[in-house]
C-alpha cells in the first residue's frame, strides 16, 4: 500500500497554501503530520482523499493517480475520520457507522457489515453505546463513533483530522495505541492530524512538521522533534527528554518558569468547607 | 515597542468606527434626498417646489386657501406623504424585526415571519374584508387593522407557550412556526375560497402589501413600535452579538439565552404585528436588508441595528417610487415590486457569498 | 451476536409501522370509497370491488360511482400522499435541512406559473381552455429551476449550497411573476388562478391517472433503490466524499428525480401542501432518520395520511373543502401534539 505525493501545490486564488509536497510513504506505519495552526495539514489531506484537487502535482496510490480511480474505489482504499462530527438529524450509532461500510456494502450484505460494525464499536470500547442516538452522546464519544466510522471502511489508508483532541487522557493513549496496532495488525497507512507532540511522539513511526506549505522535517520523532525544530517552527522554547527511546517535549515559558510560583491559597481563599 | 503597537491598534479600531459612523450618515442622507424625491414623484411638482412646500408646511407657513400653492401642499400632504412615510416606517420595524430574528436564530436565512405571524394576521384581515369590511369607511378601515392584529398574535401566542413545553432550540420554533403558517395559511385558503370573487381580490390585495390606503391616523401606533423597538434594540446590541455566537457560548458569556430569545419573539412579534395590519405582508425586506448591511458595514450588531434600518427604510421607499411611478401601466401594489426587487437581489447575495460551510 | 440482535430488533419495528400504514391504507381505501353523497355502507363497497374484478356486477348504478368516480380520487390520494412525502423525505435527507419539502426546489411556483400563464390565455386563445393544455403548461413550467440547475452545473462546478439557493431563489422569483398575474388580473381570472392552487384531487378520473402513476412508480423505485448514498448524505459533503458519494452529482440527479415526480402529480392537483414537509417529520418520529426505512415509512404515511384527509374533505359535501386544507387542519395540530409527547425521543434537538 503506496502513497506517493509527487510536487503538489495548491492555494487559493491568492493565497498559496502548500508548495511543492512530496512524499513516499507506505503502510504499515503511523505518520503523523503537525505543525502551527493554519499551516496547511488539513489540506494536505483534502488533497490526498480528493476532496481537494492541487493545482499542481499528483498524489498516487499503489500506482494510480488519484484522479483516475473512481470515488467509490477511492473510498474503498482511503478512508477519513473528520474533526468535527455532523448532527443534523438524529441517527443510532449503529446507523452512524454503518454509513462507513458505503463502499463496501451491497444490498444483501447487511449482515457482514453489522458484524463488522459491532466489532469495531467493541474494539473502541463503545459497544453499549450501539443503540443509543448520536447526540446524545458526549464529544469524546462523538470522535470515537466518528473513527470507527472511518475504520469499517477497511482502508489501506487512514487519515484523521484530530482524532483525540476530545479524549480524556487515557483514551488519548488508547485510541491513538488502537491506531498503531491496527497498522501493523493490517498493514494500513495511518496518516494522522494531531496538535498534541507527546501522544504523537509517542506512538507513530514517522512524523512530519509542515511549515511555511513545505514540509520543513520529517523523519523519526527524535530526529523531528527538536529544540531547534520546535523553536523555528513554533517559536516556544523547550527541552526534549528521552522517554524509552521516544522524545517527550517539555515546554518553557523562561521568563515564567523562573519567577512565578501558583498562588497560595491565602491570596485567593479557596478552601475547603469543613 | 508594544505600547506604539497598542497604540496604533487603537488607532486603526477608531478610525473603522468613525469610518462606519460616516457611512452611516451617508446612508441616513440617501434616505432623506430619496424620500424627498419620492414625495415629488407622480404629483406632477418637481422635486425643489416639493421639498419647498414640505419646508414651508413643517415651518407653520400657510397659504390663502385654494392657491396654487395650498393645492400642491395638500396634495403632497394628503395623498402623497402618507404612503412614502408609511413605506419609510415600514421598512424600518420589518429590517429591524429581520436582524433580530437572524441572530436569534443563528440562521441567516430566518426572517420574521417565520413564527407565523404573517399568517395569522392574514386570516385576521382576510377574515375581516369577506366580512364586509373595507377601506370606504375609516372604522371599518380600523377593523381590518384591529383584526389583522389580532390574528397576528395568535401564532405568537401559540409559539411562545409551545416553547415553554417542547423545548427552546431554534430548530424547534422553526418547525413549529412553518406548522403554524401552514395552519394558518390554509385557514385563509378556506375563507377565500367561500368568497365571492370580489371580495377575493380585495384580500388578495391586501395580503401582497401595500401603502396605498395609509393616511396620517395610521402613523402614530407605527411609528411608536418601530422607536420603541429600535432603542430596545440597539440597547441590546451586544447580547444580539453573543446570541449569533451559539447557544452554548452564548450561556458560557453570562446570557439567559432562553429568556432573550422569549423576550426576542415577543417584541419582533409585537413590531411586525403592528406593521402588517397595516401594510399587508411585505416580504423580502426583512431577510435582504440585514444582509446588504452586514456586507457592508460588517457583522456588528451595534452598526447592523442602524444600518439595516436605515436601508429597509430606503429600499421600501424606493420600492414605493417605482410602485407609483407605474401607476400609469395598473395598479402595482409595494409589495409585488418588492417581490421584483428582492428575488433578484437575494438570488445575487447567496451566490455571491462564499459559503463556508453548508448553510442547511 | 448479542449486538446485532438490538439491531434486528429494531428495524423489525420500523417495518411493522410500515406494514401498519399499509394495513390503514387498505382498511382507509374502501372507507373513501364509502363516502359521498350517495351513501353506500362499507361491507357493501367491498362486495361491489370483488364483484367488479370478478365481472359480476349487480348494482351498475352504485358500481359506476364507487369505480368511476370514488375509486380513482382515493388512489390518486394515495399516489400523490405518497409522492409529496417520499419527495420530501430525500430533500430533507439530502440538503439536510429540516424545512426542505418537495417543492424547494421551485416546482410548485413553476407549476404555478405555468398554470397562471394558461388561465390568463384561456380568455383570449380559447386553446388553453382546455384541461389538458393548463396540466402540460403546468408541468414544462414546473421542470425550468430543475433545468436552470443543470445547465449551470454543466458550465462550472457548482457546490451543493449553491444548487440548494438557486432552487429556491427560483421559486422566489416565479413567486413574484404569480403575484403581478394574480395582481393584475381581473377578478374572475384571479379567483380562478386561485383555486387552482389551492390544489384538489376533485377532477382525478381513470384517464388522468396513468401517466403520473408511471412516472411516479418510476422515480420512486428509482430513489428507493438510491437510498444508501441518500442516507451517506447525512454525514455532509466531505464525509460523504470520503466514503464514495459524490455529492454535488447526487443531489443533482436526486433532485432532479424528485423535481420530475413532484411535477407529475402536481400539474394535475394543484400545490397541494403540508404532507411533503410534516409527512416525513412524523415518519421520522416513528422509524428515525435511517433513509432505507425512513422513505417507505414516509411514502405509505403520506399516502395514508392524504388518503383520510381526503375523507374528510369529501364528508363535507360533494366537492367538499380542498384537501390541501383538510390535511393542514388537522396535521398541524396532530404534528406538534406529536412533538410534545416525544419530547424526550424527539426528532429534533
Amino acid at each position: 500500500m503506496r502513497l506517493i505525493i509527487d510536487g503538489i501545490e495548491f492555494g487559493y486564488s491568492s493565497t498559496p497554501v502548500l508548495k511543492d509536497i512530496t512524499l513516499d510513504a507506505n503502510g504499515p506505519q503511523l505518520l503523523s503530520i503537525i505543525g502551527p495552526n493554519g499551516v496547511g495539514k488539513s489540506t494536505l489531506i483534502h488533497c490526498i482523499n480528493r476532496i481537494l484537487s492541487p493545482n499542481k502535482g499528483t498524489v498516487l496510490i499503489d500506482g494510480d493517480k488519484v484522479n483516475d480511480i473512481s470515488l467509490k474505489d477511492l473510498a474503498k482504499k482511503v478512508g477519513y475520520v473528520p474533526y468535527s462530527a455532523n448532527d443534523t438529524f438524529p441517527l443510532s450509532v449503529v446507523d452512524t457507522v454503518l454509513m462507513g461500510r458505503h463502499p463496501h456494502a451491497t444490498y444483501k450484505s447487511l449482515d457482514k457489515d453489522l458484524d463488522i460494525v459491532y466489532d469495531t464499536l467493541r474494539l473502541l470500547d463503545i459497544e453499549d453505546l450501539a443503540m443509543r442516538n448520536f447526540d446524545e452522546l458526549s464529544a469524546g464519544q462523538h470522535q470515537k463513533v466518528m473513527l470507527a466510522r472511518g475504520l469499517v471502511q477497511e482502508p489501506e489508508i487512514l487519515l484523521l483530522d484530530e482524532p483525540t483532541s476530545n479524549l480524556d487522557i487515557k483514551h488519548q493513549m488508547e485510541v491513538t495505541r488502537i491506531l498503531r496496532d491496527l497498522s501493523l495488525e493490517k498493514g494500513i497507512l495511518v496518516i494522522m492530524i494531531s496538535h498534541d507532540l507527546n501522544i504523537a511522539s509517542k506512538y507513530s513511526d514517522t512524523m512530519m512538521m509542515l511549515f511555511g506549505g513545505s514540509i520543513f522535517a520529517i523523519g523519526t520523532p527524535s530526529e523531528v522533534i527538536t529544540k531547534e525544530n520546535i523553536k523555528a517552527v513554533y517559536d516556544v522554547e523547550s527541552d526534549v527528554i528521552d522517554v524509552h527511546g521516544r522524545p517527550h517535549l517539555i515546554m518553557l515559558d523562561e521568563e515564567f518558569d523562573s519567577t512565578n510560583k501558583p498562588l497560595s491559597p491565602d491570596t485567593y481563599a479557596v478552601k475547603e468547607k469543613r | 515597542m508594544a505600547d506604539v503597537e497598542i497604540r496604533m491598534g487603537k488607532e486603526e479600531y477608531k478610525s473603522t468606527l468613525s469610518r462606519k459612523i460616516t457611512f452611516l450618515l451617508i446612508c441616513l442622507g440617501v434616505l432623506i434626498v430619496t424620500t424627498l424625491i419620492s414625495c415629488s414623484v407622480g404629483t406632477g411638482y418637481e422635486f425643489t417646489k416639493t421639498a419647498q412646500v414640505i419646508w414651508d408646511h413643517l415651518t407653520g407657513v400657510t397659504y390663502p386657501i385654494r392657491s396654487p400653492d395650498w393645492w400642491a401642499d395638500y396634495y403632497i400632504f394628503n395623498n402623497v406623504m402618507p404612503g412614502v412615510i408609511m413605506a419609510l416606517i415600514a421598512g424600518a420595524g420589518l429590517a429591524l424585526a429581520g436582524t433580530v430574528m437572524q441572530s436569534m436564530m443563528e440562521n441567516p436565512l430566518a426572517d420574521a415571519y417565520t413564527t407565523g405571524i404573517s399568517s395569522g394576521a392574514c386570516l385576521g384581515a382576510v377574515v375581516a374584508i369577506i366580512m364586509g369590511f373595507s377601506y370606504s369607511t375609516v372604522i371599518s378601515g380600523a377593523g381590518i387593522v384591529i383584526n389583522a392584529f389580532i390574528g397576528s398574535m395568535i401564532p405568537a401566542i401559540i409559539v411562545i407557550l409551545m416553547v415553554r413545553y417542547v423545548g427552546n432550540s431554534p430548530s424547534t420554533i422553526i418547525l413549529i412556526g412553518t406548522a403554524l403558517t401552514f395552519f394558518f395559511n390554509s385557514m385563509v385558503t378556506l375563507v377565500m375560497i367561500t368568497a365571492s370573487a370580489e371580495s377575493l381580490q380585495d384580500a388578495y390585495i391586501w395580503q401582497v402589501g401595500s401603502v396605498t390606503n395609509a393616511s396620517w391616523s395610521d402613523m402614530p401606533l407605527m411609528l411608536v413600535m418601530t422607536l420603541a423597538s429600535a432603542v430596545l434594540v440597539q440597547l441590546s446590541a451586544a447580547k444580539l452579538n453573543i446570541m449569533s455566537l451559539g447557544e452554548k457560548s452564548a450561556k458560557s458569556l453570562g446570557l439567559d439565552v432562553v429568556q432573550f430569545r422569549m423576550l426576542c419573539i415577543i417584541l419582533t412579534s409585537v413590531l411586525i404585528a403592528s406593521i402588517i395590519s397595516f401594510t399587508g405582508i411585505i416580504g423580502f425586506i426583512g431577510l435582504v436588508a440585514p444582509h446588504m448591511t452586514r456586507y457592508l458595514v460588517g457583522g456588528d450588531n451595534k452598526f447592523v441595528i442602524p444600518g439595516s434600518i436605515i436601508m429597509g427604510s430606503t429600499v421600501l421607499v424606493v420600492a414605493d417610487l417605482i410602485s407609483r411611478s407605474l401607476m400609469s401601466f395598473g395598479n402595482i401594489p409595494l409589495g409585488v415590486v418588492m417581490s421584483f426587487i428582492g428575488a433578484p437581489v437575494f438570488l445575487y447575495l447567496i451566490v455571491r457569498r462564499k459559503s463556508q460551510k453548508d448553510v442547511f | 451476536m448479542a449486538g446485532k440482535e438490538d439491531y434486528y430488533r429494531a428495524v423489525r419495528k420500523k417495518w411493522l409501522f410500515v406494514l401498519l400504514c399499509a394495513v390503514m391504507i387498505a382498511v382507509a381505501l374502501i372507507l373513501a370509497l364509502s363516502i359521498g353523497m350517495y351513501e353506500i355502507g362499507f361491507a357493501d363497497c367491498y362486495r361491489i370491488l370483488i364483484e367488479h374484478i370478478t365481472g359480476n356486477i349487480t348494482d351498475p348504478y352504485a358500481d359506476d360511482i364507487v369505480i368511476n368516480t370514488r375509486l380513482p380520487i382515493a388512489l390518486f390520494a394515495i399516489i400523490v400522499g405518497a409522492v409529496l412525502a417520499l419527495g420530501g423525505a430525500v430533500m430533507q435527507t439530502m440538503l439536510r435541512n429540516p424545512l426542505a419539502d418537495p417543492y424547494t426546489m421551485g416546482v410548485s411556483s413553476g407549476a404555478l406559473l405555468g398554470a397562471s400563464i394558461a388561465i390568463v390565455l384561456s380568455s383570449t386563445l380559447p386553446l388553453f381552455n382546455e384541461q389538458w393544455v393548463r396540466i402540460v403548461m403546468a408541468f414544462g413550467f414546473s421542470l425550468i429551476p430543475a433545468m436552470v440547475i443543470l445547465l449551470f452545473s454543466f458550465k462550472r462546478r457548482v457546490t451543493s449550497t449553491k444548487i440548494i439557493l438557486i432552487g429556491i431563489a427560483m421559486m422566489y422569483i416565479f413567486s413574484a411573476i404569480v403575484q403581478l398575474i394574480m395582481i393584475t388580473a381581473s377578478e374572475e381570472t384571479l379567483a380562478e388562478i386561485y383555486s387552482w392552487r389551492v390544489g384538489t384531487l376533485a377532477l382525478t378520473t381513470w384517464e388522468t391517472i396513468p401517466i403520473p402513476l408511471a412516472i411516479s412508480i418510476v422515480c420512486g423505485a428509482v430513489l428507493m433503490f438510491h437510498y444508501r448514498r441518500i442516507n451517506v448524505m447525512m454525514a455532509g459533503t466531505k464525509s460523504a466524499h470520503s466514503m464514495g458519494v459524490d455529492p454535488e452529482r447526487t443531489i443533482l440527479v436526486e433532485i432532479t428525480i424528485v423535481s420530475l415526480m413532484t411535477a407529475a402529480v402536481v400539474c394535475f392537483t394543484g400545490t397541494i401542501g403540508f404532507v411533503g414537509l410534516v409527512g416525513p417529520h412524523i415518519a421520522r418520529l416513528f422509524v428515525g432518520s435511517d433513509t432505507k426505512h425512513l422513505l417507505p415509512a414516509a411514502a405509505v404515511f403520506g399516502g395514508l395520511f392524504l388518503l383520510l384527509a381526503n375523507c374528510l374533505a369529501r364528508v363535507s359535501g360533494e366537492y367538499g373543502l380542498p384537501v390541501g386544507v383538510i390535511s393542514a387542519i388537522i396535521g398541524c395540530p396532530l404534528f406538534i401534539f406529536i412533538l410534545i409527547r416525544m419530547r424526550r425521543k424527539s426528532a429534533w434537538r
